[in-house]
């Protein structure tokens, strides 16, 4: 009887659903570490164009088989029970990945792979309001991966009442999934016209809609994260819409 | 119009020597590196590989280069039944053969076959399919279950 290869073993594992390899993992050890490998994973997921499926988020989250689009089916996720029927709000999407964040005040984000089944919780992070600040107006979020530290990255933007009509304050930190730690980084030097956005992942930066001043110059432009680099980019190009922004 | 069309000779490790067209014979990205680095006038023998798979790694080559006018979807059906003809064994052996020679769209197929096969089986099952012993402790394997139980539910 003739064997296969490692590399041969691995080709043939790539064309698995995630439930098959979650099942094969106690095969043996060497399937185990082999499945449990990022240079494994990465490749699968780089493979893996099957089985796609669309999240539905409503009060509770469904998924609909992406070739079908029959039968949604409602999935149960980390934060299913702590938000007591409130809503699970998703705050960004990446490489089948969604970070999560329940209805409810007491701002619980989880990090949820719904094909894994697996997930991570995320540990709190005060909110550092300012000296003179009464409270905050309302918090922002993005979701990405920045491939130059192989790290995904949840970004939360607390924007706060100014001290006047015009200023912006704002506090920023940066989930790192590598550390499961939060970290403040610069404020953010625009002031964010919709509190229902969610950044949009381009070129390694989370985008979104912005204005220079809250009340003097209201014209919005793109305002981006570069999540390696964690400086600001802002665009040039005016745009109309304060809506949010849209991949394609 | 054939006999005038340059042959590569190809020599299994079992001793059987076969002449293909070199339109087929450059199917296999390592033979046609070869031909290209002017290495193909004399037999080229093949340490791992036996006359009977490399009969069906021809055969499989020169049904794609006949095919090239196909469908795409004539060309699947044809893949189709070319693959669902082989067991398991000479699976492997094809596998080996098709990494070796280089032959990109027979290496793919072959590792979806063998993939298709394996698709809902059980961990035993697995084992024995590809004959791998368990190195688990039976707390181990049990630890490993409850970790993803849910992946075990499968059995309709």
């Amino acid at each position: 009887m003739a064997s296969l290869s490692h590399d041969a073993i691995l080709d043939v594992l790539c064309r698995l659903g995630v439930k098959d390899l979650l099942r094969f993992r106690c095969v043996s050890n060497p399937w185990c570490s082999t499945i449990d490998s990022p240079d494994f994973i990465k490749r699968h997921s780089l493979k893996t164009n099957t089985n796609l499926s669309l999240i539905l988020p409503s009060a509770y989250i469904f998924s609909v088989d992406f070739d079908s689009l029959e039968a949604p089916q409602r999935l149960k996720h980390p934060l299913d029970e702590s938000d007591e029927g409130k809503g699970t709000e998703i705050l960004g999407s990446c490489h089948g990945l969604l970070a999560l964040i329940n209805g409810d005040d007491d701002y619980e984000i989880s990090l949820w792979n719904p094909s894994t089944r697996r997930s991570q919780m995320l540990p709190f992070t005060d909110i550092e309001f300012p000296p003179w600040s009464l409270g905050f107006q309302f918090i922002v979020h993005g979701f990405g991966y920045d491939p130059i530290s192989d790290d995904y990255k949840l970004v939360r933007m607390v924007q706060f009442h100014g001290k006047d009509q015009d200023s912006v304050d704002s506090e920023v930190k940066v989930y790192s999934l590598r550390t499961n730690s939060w970290r403040r980084v610069k404020d953010f030097p625009f002031y964010h016209t919709n509190q229902y956005q969610i950044g949009v992942l381009v070129n390694n930066a989370l985008h979104w809609v912005a204005s220079k001043k809250r009340e003097s110059d209201t014209r919005s432009f793109v305002a981006a994260f570069d999540l390696e680099t964690e400086e600001y980019v802002s665009s040039n190009v005016q745009i109309a819409s304060t809506w949010g922004l849209i991949r394609v | 119009m054939a006999s005038t069309l340059k042959k590569i000779i190809l020599k299994s490790c079992d001793g059987k020597i076969l002449e293909v067209e070199e339109a087929v014979a450059v199917q296999s990205q390592m033979i046609k590196n070869m031909i290209e680095d002017d290495c193909a006038n004399e037999e080229i023998p093949l340490p791992d590989i036996t006359g009977e798979i490399l009969s069906m790694i021809i055969e499989y080559c020169k049904m794609h280069v006949d095919g090239e006018n196909n469908s795409n979807n004539e060309l699947i059906a044809r893949d189709a039944d070319f693959i669902t003809r082989v067991d398991l064994n000479t699976l492997y052996y094809l596998i080996v053969a098709a990494n070796f020679l280089n032959v990109k769209s027979l290496l793919d197929l072959t590792c979806q076959r063998v993939a298709d096969i394996i698709k809902g089986k059980s961990p035993e099952e697995i084992r024995l399919t590809f004959n791998i012993k368990n190195d688990f402790t039976p707390e181990e394997e049990e630890e490993i279950r409850k970790k993803n139980a849910w992946a075990f539910d499968y059995k309709d």
